[in-house]
């Protein structure tokens, strides 16, 4: 029997928290039947629960902020954003009212409101449909992202957000929907994942579990593929054995379960496709420099798209976006470094 | 009119004239956003709201607050950051969340959040309204337009009250807004009612068929106040000229109340000034507040 | 995971057999409870776990195997246990049964080569029971399979042996230093050469430095102690003079005892004595060998210009004795003329003497024997 796939495997978590719930909202563009949203994550969804899933006008902020008076109210509400890139249209209502309401009240107030974001590139949809916005999204108090992961059943993730009480934003790949679930503890004839903790929030994968690895890549769920193909091209090619981690929460970054990984390892890379500066990696590497000064053999690696807009035609869109081979170059120059 | 009224309307006049001397004499620290002159829109709303209705407000709320809640000690004690604030000291001036009543500060920032509470109240307590103050500046804001789309589209019992005091901190409405409300209204299809009465009673009379018509509908409604901020936005930077500040005294209902009934005006205005200055001795001797354990 | 390998069991054969299971699939094995019986052409050997664990057979009973194949795997928990059976179930469709095959190992590029070049079958590697072979695995492999061959060996000598742990023991515990000095020996040749006449003895240089040693204790005491460890020193009792005598047949430090209290006379036929029965290979009594202090290493073969030997395990320093060399020189009156020198060198335990003190140590030898006529060399004071 195949896996799911991942939109599958979205699309029956949406559906298993507005069917367990009916103060569960999902909002967005175009989400409704037959259309069921731009990635289909949401088909059938509207027909099942039609008071439930609304389909919205263009108008990102409003539909955010209503997702916020709905949260207020004591709701869940769940907002999809056709492309990531569009959330910057409602960052107002993320960053100054979701976020704050949390604890600008001096109260506990609970805001159940998680923004799904489809993000990343490789599709060729050009600068402002390709682009992963996460470290726009970092630092905010009483905010927390999430990411998509092959390796984690999407409605448990929904389930953690939820709990949380406090908005949080969902990355999700938009290659990543139509590959497929891992399962099993399988990613294929070479490697295979299980999880540093219990509830499964990160995800490792290895492919030789008898040495310590020389490379950590550290990796969200959008990345997994790549990753995967660089690890293995080291494996073979290199002898350089590689185990990943991947993450379903980005931020706040729970250590805790990584850190005897990390204490083994030669090298440890956080790779993403945010663009340079101010990314995600840079605050994980400050970290665990941090956590690891004095056992660390060289600096925490980063490795992220370049510091340009992202093309459309997708010969020069691979030259700006992280490739395996990326990952693989930037490994190997920094193990050759003592 | 109410005696109710009567004490409400010079509570709050009182409390922001003494915000006002206060930082004068420089005992508040941060901001502040008097509703001098507008404070008779939200004593004129309130006998219309239900217990179940949700108040948004904006970053000139104090007279919102104290319409809803007669209590000015929490509210000049969270303006403070001392013991007995209503949140904590934390949100300060601008930031209020009470029971149903909320106030942020960001410009048309909780217009679609009254939406969203107002399609809950549909969906779970019909006949609730959400109510949202905004501005005439406010108007310059997307997110504005986007939320009416909404709320017309899916019917929402969604009460916009513009007070509209024709500036917007330093610009007059006429540099800042082309066109007219009522035909903003018009182009959404929803309902609109101009009030220029500062009279409690009159206002609830011409109103209270309309909200009937929110709740029971349901369905949005927009009811622009004429009104006149007669104090400055802030605190000392009004640069309007002497014409513009006399016409705003001019429509300065206290000034019209108390020509029209002096004695019993005389009696309540000394009742209440005095009770605000003891409000704020008794809350400036109080220990700073803790904060929270939310933040 | 930990792995279970088949151990050496002798060196002869190449395959030995996997007799049977003693504990079943998936069974909770305890550390050091004998799993499997392994036979070889000899004798039947049983294999014991190395940790406790779940049990997964790797190789059915009955079937062959080598040494450091993967016999078994043992998993801390059930969890691991059954994602490593739902995969191997998953990926290669084992029957319930398990015959114990593995899906095929992935090669990396620089192992396939290295199989490749030793012509190691795809069996072999596969019977490593590994998923990811590297060019490690392959090479135990190739070692395993290629046993080195039998070189010959041969012992050093008795005497060497325990020149080897001395001269190891040196150099592992004493920080050395080292100074030499020149000596003009033409008046101490002189001196030797009357001496020899008149005593009817072989008296030359190395009997002379003997003796000259010999008046030290006194004014250079710690160069004659015992070091004890923790900075501390036993005092000696005299100087007992270790000499090297290496006649081809091995080196040997027999012991003059006492030398400040004999004579010239009777160091030559002390000398004399041991250069001897070196020659004869005569060898030396146990308590001939022992109790020296200081040793003189005798390099004064013609041509040697400096000799730096290893300071013995239990003294301080060793004297070198270089051989003798002519040289030209400028005389007291500034004309060119020939004379005869020798450097003496000091080899110092550095923790207790400095280098100053070792050039005033030899700086004495160098004064008696440029100046020889005032000594009292027969005297035994």
């Amino acid at each position: 029997m195949r896996s799911e796939r991942v939109v599958e495997n979205l699309n029956r978590a949406l559906g298993g928290l507005l069917d367990a719930d009916p103060n569960t909202y999902l909002l967005g563009e175009d989400l409704a039947d037959p259309y069921g949203g731009a990635f289909k994550a949401t088909k059938g969804l509207s027909s099942r629960y039609p008071g439930q899933v609304l389909s919205t006008p263009i108008s990102e902020s409003a539909v955010v902020g209503v997702a916020g008076g709905l949260a207020l109210a004591g709701n869940k509400a769940i907002v999809e954003v056709m492309f990531s890139d569009f959330v910057t249209l409602a960052f107002d209502q993320i960053v100054n009212f979701a976020s704050k309401s949390v604890t600008m009240y001096g109260q506990w107030v609970p805001i159940r409101l998680i923004v799904r974001c489809p993000t990343g590139g490789r599709r060729g949809y050009g600068p402002t449909h390709s682009q992963s916005l996460q470290k726009h999204f970092m630092g905010v108090p009483g905010l927390s992202l999430y990411e998509l992961s092959p390796f984690r059943d999407s409605l448990a993730t929904f389930h953690e957000m939820i709990a949380s009480g406090g908005p949080c934003l969902f990355f999700e790949d938009k290659v990543l929907y139509t590959s497929r679930m891992y399962l099993n503890g399988v990613v294929d004839d070479l490697f295979s994942f299980d999880h540093l903790d219990a509830r499964g929030t990160v995800a490792r994968v290895w492919a030789d579990d008898g040495d310590d690895p020389d490379c950590v890549l550290i990796c969200p769920g959008g990345l997994v593929h790549r990753a995967v193909s660089a690890a293995r091209s080291m494996l073979i090619e290199d002898e350089l054995t590689c185990q990943i981690l991947v993450p379903a929460k980005l931020y706040p970054f729970d250590f805790e379960p990584v850190l005897p990984l990390l204490r083994q390892s030669r090298l440890i890379c956080v790779v993403e496709d945010s663009t340079a500066g101010g990314t995600w990696g840079a605050d994980l590497a400050h970290a665990i420099h941090g956590l690891l000064w004095g056992r660390l053999g060289r600096p925490v690696r980063l490795v992220h798209a370049r510091d340009s807009v992202i093309p459309a035609a997708a010969h020069l869109e691979r030259s700006v976006l992280v490739q395996d081979s990326t990952i693989r170059r930037a490994v190997k120059e920094s193990l050759a470094n003592a | 009119m109410s005696e109710h009224d009567l004490e409400r309307l010079l509570l709050i006049r009182h409390f922001e004239n003494k915000l006002l001397e206060l930082f004068e004499q420089g005992r508040l620290h941060g901001t502040t956003h008097t509703c001098l002159g507008q404070e008779y829109i939200p004593v004129a709303l309130g006998a219309l709201l239900k217990a179940g209705d949700h108040v948004f407000s904006n970053h000139r709320g104090h007279g919102h607050y104290l319409a809803r809640f007669d209590d000015p000690d929490g509210l000049l004690a969270e303006i403070m950051g001392r013991s007995g604030a209503v949140c904590g000291g934390v949100g300060g001036s601008q930031h209020i969340l009470r029971d149903r009543f909320l106030s942020t500060g960001v410009q048309g920032e909780s217009l679609p959040v009254a939406a969203g509470v107002a399609l809950h109240l549909k969906r779970r307590s019909p006949g609730e309204v959400a109510l949202v103050h905004i501005g005439d500046g406010t108007w310059g804001q997307g997110v504005v337009y986007e939320t009416l789309n909404i709320a017309r589209l899916w019917s929402l019992p969604l009460l916009v009250v513009v007070e509209n005091n024709k500036i917007a901190q330093s610009t007059e409405v006429s540099a800042h807004m082309a066109g007219t409300i009522a035909d903003r209204a018009a182009a959404f299809d929803i309902g609109y009612h101009f009030c220029d009465s500062i009279l409690p009673d009159v206002i609830r009379a011409e109103l209270g068929p309309l909200v009937r018509k929110v709740r029971e509908t349901p369905m949005p409604l927009i009811v622009e106040f004429d009104t006149y901020r007669v104090g400055p936005h802030s605190k000392g930077d009004d640069t309007r000229d002497r014409v513009a500040l006399r016409r705003a005294a001019d429509h300065d209902w206290y000034v019209r109340f108390r020509q029209a009934m002096p004695e019993r005006f005389g009696a309540v205005d000394r009742r209440q000034r005095t009770r605000v200055a003891a409000v704020a001795d008794a809350v400036a001797a109080r220990p700073l507040s803790g904060g929270s354990n939310a933040f | 995971m930990h792995e279970v390998a088949v151990p050496r069991l002798n060196a002869n054969d190449e395959t030995y057999l996997l007799v049977e299971w003693l504990c079943a699939e998936g069974q909770w094995v305890r550390h050091g409870e004998p799993i499997a019986v392994v036979e070889t052409s000899k004798t039947a050997t049983e294999v014991t776990a190395e940790r406790d664990g779940i049990l997964h057979h790797v190789r059915p009973a009955r079937s062959e195997c080598r040494h450091n194949d993967v016999l078994a795997l043992l998993f801390p928990g059930p969890t691991p246990y059954e994602k490593f059976r739902a995969r191997r179930d998953g990926d290669g469709g084992d029957d319930e049964d398990g015959d114990g095959s593995v899906e095929g190992p992935v090669l990396t590029n620089s192992a396939r080569l290295l199989a490749d070049a030793h012509g190691v079958s795809a069996e072999r590697l596969r019977n490593l029971g590994k998923r990811v072979i590297k060019r490690a695995d392959v090479a135990r492999v190739v070692r395993t399979a290629e046993p080195e061959p039998e070189v010959e060996r041969r012992e050093l000598p008795r005497n060497q042996r325990a020149v080897a742990e001395v001269v190891s023991e040196s150099h592992r515990t004493i920080p050395p230093g080292f100074v030499a000095v020149k000596v003009n020996v033409d008046r101490a040749l002189a001196c030797a050469g009357r001496l020899a006449h008149r005593t009817r003895r072989l008296i030359g240089l190395p009997e002379l430095v003997v003796k000259a040693i010999g008046w030290l204790p006194a004014q250079f005491p710690l160069f004659f102690v015992t070091p004890l460890g923790d900075n501390t020193v036993r005092p000696a009792t005299g100087a007992h003079v270790g000499l090297t005598i290496d006649v081809g047949n091995g080196l040997f430090v027999p012991v003059v005892r006492e030398v400040g209290q004999l004579g010239i006379t009777r160091i030559s036929e002390i000398l004399l004595d041991y250069r001897t029965r070196a020659v004869q290979d005569r060898g030396f009594g146990p308590g001939e060998l022992s109790d020296a202090n200081i040793v003189l290493a005798l390099h004064n073969d013609p041509d040697v210009v400096l000799a730096g030997p290893l300071v013995h395990p239990g003294h301080v320093c060793v004297v070198g004795l270089a051989g003798i060399c002519q040289e030209l020189a400028l005389d007291d009156e500034g004309a060119v003329a020939p004379r005869k020198i020798c450097n003496l060198g000091l080899t110092y335990d550095h923790r207790l003497v400095n280098g100053g003190d070792a050039v005033r140590f030899l700086r004495a030898i160098k004064t008696m024997l440029e100046a020889p006529e005032e000594l009292d060399w027969e005297g035994d004071g």
